[in-house]
């Protein structure tokens, strides 16, 4: 149940928020898992036992870690991580491996393997990443372990965050499970951020992506081609997952939570260390606490903090999914990291202005979505080659009469978009901030209104249209 | 440090009347929307049916009922419908996504533009499989002519203003027909025809995907010889067309164009001939004459509410000879030949010949895996 659907927003909103706020404070928690347990369901049933397992064996091996001492402690860890990581692997990785071991067997002339294909669950990565963290920390001794099953159940499988994140660490709203506040102000909050998104994600998004989807599709696309497509990705992604952040940071301001957010005007980054500091932050927080610093960090020397860098990105692309294009992305983003500390290090580094840093790093990120979008890595050098103009300049023929007038407007207010907000507000979303002067926070409260309402008859008048994270 | 959504929501001090109309009007306003949507849905038929024999563990239930019941079951839907596409029209002059509108009212299908990586293979499939139909009806005696229709984009490319079809389509339709020919297939050149008597009037609706009654004559009048060539001895029948009083027509593609009458594009005028069958005899399952001729094919010939061009009635004409009509509507031209191959007409009314009529824009497409 994606949170763009009729079913989402008219029978399970207003049931979930109705009871919600009916029960008493120490019934709310309860109430969190049965509708997050049935908005999972709604995809399938039968993969409940997942989520279920998964939250039971992190719950049970944190308090077991925690009673632990010595070698024990982390022998317990490196059990329940394995299990998780299995968990990952053979749901989500088994079949890039036996494809790629197939792939090999039948090259040496060897008959492949035979296997049926796995289902990946939805959001697995997600709630796989919510149990490390939280296991980790425990062992960490960076917080207590709960002994409350119930809000920790509850906070594993919080709707706003189950499907596509933000990823959560267990400490940022523990507290909150025993004590939040619910008024009028943070249900608007919630009210403007959850409309600001679902606008973002129907209107801007969606509208752009049948021109992606074209362009990616054509056979040898011309420089012009390639880059239309390139740029109309990058603001997709960039509107369909912050509309979706968005979403979720709405979601639970209305049900009393706060959410760290997840996007911070990624695309004014001056070097791809900044775009990793305002794209996806709760992802990138998460590769550095668990990743990052379990790989040695920075403490191992110059050389191996390179390589720390590199490997935490290629293994951060795999975990977007089980592709060589993600591990290509990764690797793409780790070198640049590398190479960008090697810089600093060297004093190479020297403040550009923003004319030069901004547009540049732009580059090297629509250069690695590229990657990341493509099928396949063939498909994604088929467009490297188009951005080379090596298939001629103009729009092509069997592109121009897919490209629309509206998916063009749309893609110039989204650059808009982009590169206003962070003047006037502290993000896209954030219309009723602080920052905004108040005249202007309440034109576009009321501006964003009507926009709800346009959204919501555009998703009616389209076909259905998931987010692009549910395949993380 | 982490940054908190919530932090940032502070009044703000240098107008408190922002902030108290901040406070509650978004949340007002929230509420009020679902709490009416949700009303309506549930006031709607489709979202008080539910999917039957559909399994709820694996989420089939649920993903049908969204999408079967629910989803085109809210009261908002067409209004939605209407509301963006004429948007899109109005302000960009955009059809729905389906069509394209050209210029001076003219509407095409998407599918004449649509191009793919497979598309070569999807021909040489299309060409083994027509190849594969000659040699059964060959088996029972019968001969094959393939009636392909032009792309109305082809015939018409000069009403596209701005618009361009792809040049790897340029040389589609005489390549395939070539294939045909090399392999014994009668298969006139109706695009040249079509070319030809663009002059004696609309061989195609402006605002419909199909041909008028006068595109239809033209190709009826195309194959009649190629038919005849063939040497068979048909039994014979005469035909009167009669035509009707002209009347308008909006056709199929101006559903793309959701605005009312006088905003898009003019409808048609078409003026419908009906065919009558003027001598003795009557053929077929009640009259004594065999029907020798049988016509296959799409929406181009099948007998329909919406078929005012009856290719059927004018191929019965030209030809002399009654027209047993086994052509399907919605299906492509392929399952209908398939059907026909197995069915109990074929049977009953062996034939001497079949037409197989063949629209262009369906010689790439894998229709049935489309379908």
């Amino acid at each position: 149940m994606v949170f763009s659907s009729n079913v989402f927003l008219f029978l399970f909103l207003p049931v979930f928020l109705i009871i919600y706020y009916l029960l008493p404070f120490k019934g709310r928690s309860a109430w969190i898992l049965i509708g997050s347990y049935a908005l999972y369901s709604w995809w399938r049933l039968d993969f409940l036992w997942l989520l279920a397992g998964v939250t039971l064996a992190a719950y049970f091996f944190a308090l077991a870690i925690d009673r632990s001492n010595g070698p024990r402690r982390f022998q317990l860890l490196t059990v329940a991580v394995t299990l998780n990581l299995c968990a990952l692997a053979y749901f989500k990785y088994a079949n890039f491996g036996i494809s790629s071991f197939n792939a090999a067997m039948t090259g040496l002339g060897f008959a492949p393997f035979a296997w049926a294909p796995i289902l990946l669950p939805i959001g697995l990565s997600f709630f796989i990443f919510h149990a490390i963290s939280y296991l980790v920390d425990i062992y960490r001794k960076e917080e207590p372990p709960t002994r409350n099953l119930l809000d920790f159940a509850a906070f594993i499988a919080l709707f706003p965050h189950l499907i596509a994140g933000p990823v959560l660490k267990y400490n940022l709203l523990a507290d909150q499970f025993l004590s939040r506040t619910h008024t009028l102000e943070k249900f608007s909050y919630g009210a403007t951020r959850f409309m600001t998104g679902f606008a973002k994600k129907v209107l801007i998004a969606d509208t752009i992506a049948p021109l992606v989807t074209a362009s990616f599709n054509q056979p040898s696309p011309s420089f012009f081609d390639s880059w239309l497509g390139a740029f109309a990705y990058t603001l997709q992604l960039y509107f369909d997952f912050s509309g979706y952040s968005d979403m979720a940071i709405g979601l639970a301001a209305i049900m009393g939570f706060k959410f760290p957010e997840n996007f911070n005007h990624p695309y004014i980054s001056r070097s791809i260390t900044e775009f990793w500091r305002r794209w996806h932050m709760s992802l990138s927080s998460w590769l550095r606490e668990y990743l990052y610093i379990g790989l040695g960090g920075n403490r191992k020397g110059r050389a191996r903090t390179y390589i720390n860098l590199a490997l935490t990105m290629v293994l951060g692309g795999l975990w977007h999914g089980a592709n060589w294009t993600f591990i290509l992305w990764g690797a793409w983003h780790g070198g640049i990291l590398a190479i960008e500390r090697r810089m600093k290090e060297a004093k190479l580094w020297q403040p550009r202005s923003a004319w030069l840093t901004i547009p540049g790093t732009l580059l090297l990120v629509i250069i690695g979505w590229v990657m990341f979008r493509a099928d396949n890595v063939p498909d994604a050098f088929r467009m490297y080659r188009g951005m080379l103009g090596l298939n001629g300049l103009g729009l092509s023929d069997t592109l121009s009469w897919q490209v629309r007038p509206s998916e063009l407007v749309t893609m110039l207010v989204a650059a808009v978009l982009v590169y206003v907000a962070p003047v006037w507000g502290n993000r896209v979303g954030d219309v009723g901030s602080k920052l905004l002067r108040p005249g202007l926070a309440v034109v576009a409260t009321v501006t964003l209104l009507p926009l709800f309402v346009l959204a919501i008859m555009k998703l009616s008048a389209q076909s259905y249209t998931p987010f692009l994270y549910f395949q993380f | 440090m982490t940054e908190f959504a919530q932090d940032t929501v502070k009044p703000n001090l240098d107008n408190p009347a922002a902030p108290r109309v901040l406070q509650w009007l978004p949340a007002a306003f929230l509420l009020a929307v679902v709490g009416v949507g949700a009303v309506l849905a549930l006031t709607s038929k489709g979202t008080r049916t539910f999917p039957t024999g559909q399994d709820v563990v694996t989420g089939q239930w649920m993903g049908t009922y969204e999408k079967t019941n629910l989803d085109p079951g809210v009261p908002w839907r067409d209004a939605s419908v209407n509301l963006w596409g004429g948007l899109n029209y109005r302000l960009f002059n955009e059809a729905r996504d389906g069509a394209v509108i050209g210029k001076d009212g003219w509407l095409f299908t998407n599918e004449e533009f649509q191009t793919s990586k497979t598309d070569a293979a999807e021909i040489a499939g299309k060409v083994a499989y027509i190849k594969q139909v000659r040699d059964d009806l060959a088996k029972g005696g019968a001969k094959l002519v393939v009636a392909l229709i032009p792309a109305k984009v082809r015939v018409y490319a000069d009403e596209l203003g701005s618009m361009k079809v792809p040049e790897m389509n340029a040389l589609l339709y005489e390549n395939f027909r070539q294939q045909l020919v090399a392999a014994g297939i009668p298969a006139p050149n109706l695009a040249a025809d079509f070319e030809a008597a663009k002059s004696q009037g609309d061989l195609f609706f402006h605002t419909d995907t199909h041909w008028t009654p006068l595109g239809a004559q033209v190709a009826a009048q195309a194959l009649a010889p190629v038919v005849k060539e063939l040497g068979l001895d048909l039994p014979a029948a005469t035909y009167q067309a009669s035509k009707k009083p002209p009347v308008k027509r909006s056709g199929d593609l101006l559903r793309y164009v959701p605005v009312p009458e006088g905003e898009g594009p003019a409808p048609d005028t078409v003026q419908e001939a009906v065919y009558t069958r003027t001598d003795t005899g009557g053929g077929g399952l009640l009259g004594s004459d065999p029907l020798a001729v049988t016509l296959v094919g799409t929406s181009y010939s099948a007998v329909s509410k919406n078929n005012v061009w009856h290719f059927d009635g004018v191929l019965s004409k030209v030809l002399g000879t009654e027209v047993l009509n086994a052509a399907q509507e919605g299906k492509g031209p392929i399952v209908p030949m398939r059907g026909y191959l197995k069915s109990q007409d074929r049977k009953d009314n062996p034939p001497q010949v079949v037409v197989w009529e063949i629209p262009e824009r369906f010689l790439r497409v894998d229709y049935e895996v489309k379908k």
